[in-house]
């Protein structure tokens, strides 16, 4: 279950202050397909990383699959990150002196995990990264990359994952192996999938569309 | 056990070529230069001290002629006799009373060391004063004291010779007890000189005069105040490297700055991400480290050879045996290096690693760095620029620190009464308590040298045979005699650690016979009161110009 409770977030320096959600304040209980939609600079990637605990809001209170995120320290956020969500970055941040192996195997190592290689290899092929396990990420396509962040994001088999423009520097194909990949993983595994786009086709998968529109957001 | 997570922040850090090769070069180089001005600041003001002993002698005091007046006044002073001042015209007044002579020099030349209470070992001379030929010796039975022994052993003084100061004499009175006194006479004292030392500890023993060989201590003082300035400049050094250490490290952490946040982003805690950084930089250090220790070993031998500064030096061994003596400093700066690695990873994330990355989302080069052609001059310039105000408040701090904590050193070398190195003493007075002769004792005394200066032989009063004891090492003797030995002297030296300690044990000794009083400066011999068991034998051991020049 993730509970949002009266969220607000500002971002202040000496000279500005830009408040880009203000009383956001909704509950998702049940795994789902969740699209975040709105224009660019709504604050769609902000609300993000609120539910996922990468930034912290400037008021209200987040509770995701029962942990309130306000009394909880940096290190417990990031150990809740590590075995609860997966994230899919808009711009892959994928460790650009370890391979794709590595890259992928991060978060069970951070686990203490071992890998599970039948799994990895059904992820792999899926996703069409055989055969490039050996290759670095600046020798990799866009959407190649952004596939080894997807595979990185849900080998730890997370309950939530959250994958911000998943597609947005893919091509049509590579979209759609992406998002049906993403769908299938959160179906199959009774997990909730929360994507960020302004695509509006993407928003076919979606079972709830969260809108964000003056700074308020609006589920749909 | 080490977690897999680290094993994959290492290789990607260590994939920072870059950044790694400029690390370990300025770990080499900075690390090559500690060891090395180490190994040569040590060496030099060793080679500085020997250097000055050699100029003048090995011996710690000068005996001065005691005048009447002299002693009365010292006698009043009441001062005490173990006191090593550096201040000029000190005298010290030297009172004796040797209850026992020993020999502690002797070396067992042939045979063994008693295994029983019937067992002796002897010097070859009081057996031939018995009789017995060199074949005999051994195995022969012998009556001391009325005790019956069997000869196990044979013992050799080698106490009186000072190797690299042949003209040098030793008067020795000395004994296993601490109210013992070892006197070195050095180049300086000249025949004369030394014959009216012998009459003066004869004639006005129990006491005489001697003072301090300052100049002596005023070189070594010299090399000492050298050494201060080799500290100096060697912390100045360390905090340098240190900082430079600190700088390259910190320089290293944001090249992978983006690494590192990919990794914390994941989900990777900061505490394990620090704790993989430390270890990284670790292995960096210590594979560095060697490679410099190595070169730095190698480096010592060369210049060793071109250059024997370290000839009976402690380096001057074998690589095996200078790794042996060097790798507690080693040890000591990886120490060090470690810690700065640690505290450059906890500031990092604690104060730098948020400023930086708040950069990185402004779009704002955290870093914007300057290029040369030389890929390390382009890091170094960098690194200082990027870090300027740390850097000069670092090397002003450390410099200040260094300055005040050695003139604080210096200050106190100089205005404190220090004890001489006894590194370079042979022989050192060793007084516990003050004493005197007792008054009967002292007429007892007179009563010889009255004899002495009339010519009569001192045969009468010497019997030319009796029996000291010899401190050996517990650990050469065998468990039986030990405990015979436990039972008859109940307040020798035993220790439960046989290898740490050592006992006495009866030898047979004898003395030669002084005719005449001006041959003690050419002879050695023995004179004394009363065979040596007795509770008031007096004695007084010496080895002249003569023998010792042989």
């Amino acid at each position: 279950m993730i509970i949002l409770n009266n969220i607000c977030k500002t971002y202040k320096n000496k000279y500005v202050e830009n408040e880009v959600l203000k009383d956001v304040d909704f509950s998702l209980t049940e795994p789902g397909i969740i699209a975040i939609t709105g224009k660019s600079g709504s604050g769609k990637t902000t609300l993000l990383n609120i539910m996922c605990g990468l930034e912290p809001a400037s008021s209200g209170k987040v509770s995701v699959l029962g942990n309130d995120f306000s009394g909880m320290n940096s290190s417990s956020l990031a150990r809740m990150r590590l075995e609860h969500f997966g994230y899919v970055f808009q711009d892959y941040q994928l460790v650009s002196t370890l391979n794709v192996y590595d890259n992928i195997v991060v978060p069970l190592y951070a686990n203490n995990k071992k890998v599970d290689k039948k799994r990895l290899d059904n992820i792999l092929e899926i996703l069409e990264l055989t055969g490039k396990t050996e290759s670095f990420p600046m020798h990799l396509s866009g959407g190649e990359q952004q596939r080894v962040a997807i595979a990185r994001a849900i080998i730890n088999k997370p309950e939530i994952v959250f994958a911000d423009e998943p597609t947005g520097n893919l091509d049509e194909i590579n979209t759609i192996i992406v998002m049906e990949y993403l769908v299938r993983y959160a179906k199959e595994n009774n997990a909730y999938l929360i994507y960020v786009t302004h695509d509006q086709d993407l928003c076919r998968y979606a079972n709830q569309q969260i809108i964000i529109k003056d700074k308020k957001v609006n589920i749909v | 056990m080490m977690k897999k997570i680290y094993y994959l922040i290492i290789k990607s850090i260590l994939q920072k070529k870059k950044y790694l090769y400029c690390m370990t070069l300025v770990n080499i180089f900075s690390f090559l230069c500690i060891m090395l001005f180490a190994f040569y600041g040590k060496a030099s003001h060793d080679y500085e001290k020997s250097e000055y002993i050699k100029c003048c002698g090995r011996y710690d005091l000068y005996i001065v002629y005691a005048s009447d007046e002299d002693i009365e006044k010292h006698r009043k002073d009441d001062i005490c006799l173990f006191n090593y001042k550096y201040l000029e015209d000190d005298i010290f007044l030297i009172k004796s009373k040797p209850d026992y002579l020993d020999f502690s020099e002797y070396q067992l030349i042939e045979g063994k060391f008693p295994e029983n209470s019937s067992e002796i070992i002897c010097e070859p001379w009081f057996l031939m004063q018995k009789g017995l030929t060199d074949s005999e010796m051994i195995g022969s039975c012998i009556k001391i004291d009325n005790n019956n022994y069997t000869v196990s052993g044979l013992i050799e003084d080698t106490s009186y010779t000072i190797d690299d100061d042949p003209t040098a004499m030793m008067i020795t009175n000395g004994s296993a007890a601490p109210n013992a006194f070892m006197l070195c006479l050095g180049d300086s004292a000249s025949e004369e000189e030394s014959e009216k030392l012998i009459d003066s500890i004869v004639k006005t023993s129990p006491d005489c005069l001697c003072k301090i060989n300052l100049d002596k201590y005023s070189l070594l003082k010299q090399a000492d105040t050298k050494a201060y300035v080799i500290f100096f400049i060697f912390w100045t050094l360390c905090a340098f490297v240190m900082l430079m250490m600190y700088n390259v490290i910190n320089f290293y952490l944001l090249g992978c700055l983006k690494e590192i946040n990919n990794f914390l982003l994941i989900g990777v805690t900061k505490k394990d991400v620090r704790s993989a950084l430390i270890l990284c930089f670790g292995i960096v250090f210590v594979f560095s480290d060697l490679i410099a220790y190595i070169n730095c070993l190698s480096l010592s031998k060369l210049i060793n050879i071109k250059n024997p500064i370290f000839v009976d030096q402690k380096y001057s061994g074998t690589i095996f045996d200078a790794f042996k003596q060097t790798i507690l400093f080693f040890l000591i700066v990886f120490i060090i290096q470690i810690m700065i690695v640690s505290i450059s990873c906890i500031l990092f994330f604690k104060e730098r690693h948020h400023e930086e990355t708040a950069l990185i989302r402004k779009n704002i080069s955290p870093n914007p760095q300057k290029k040369f052609k030389n890929t390390f001059l382009s890091l170094g310039y960098n690194n200082f620029r990027s870090r300027k105000m740390v850097n000069i408040i670092t090397i002003i701090a450390i410099s200040l620190s260094v300055t005040i904590a050695s003139s604080f050193l210096y200050f106190l070398d100089v205005n404190s009464d220090m004890l001489p190195d006894y590194d370079d003493v042979n022989y050192i007075i060793k007084f516990q308590n003050e004493f005197k002769l007792s008054d009967d004792e002292i007429i007892e005394k007179l009563e010889i040298i009255d004899r002495m200066e009339n010519n009569d032989f001192i045969d009468a009063y010497i019997p030319n045979e009796y029996y000291t004891s010899l401190s050996v090492p517990q650990k050469d003797l065998n468990s039986d005699y030990i405990e015979n030995l436990k039972k008859a002297q109940p307040s020798n030296n035993f220790n439960s650690n046989k290898y740490k300690s050592n006992v006495n044990i009866p030898v047979a000794l004898i003395s030669a016979d002084v005719l005449n009083i001006n041959d003690l400066s050419y002879d050695e011999g023995i004179i004394f009161v009363k065979p040596l068991n007795s509770e008031a034998s007096e004695s007084f051991t010496f080895k002249g110009q003569k023998n010792v020049s042989k």
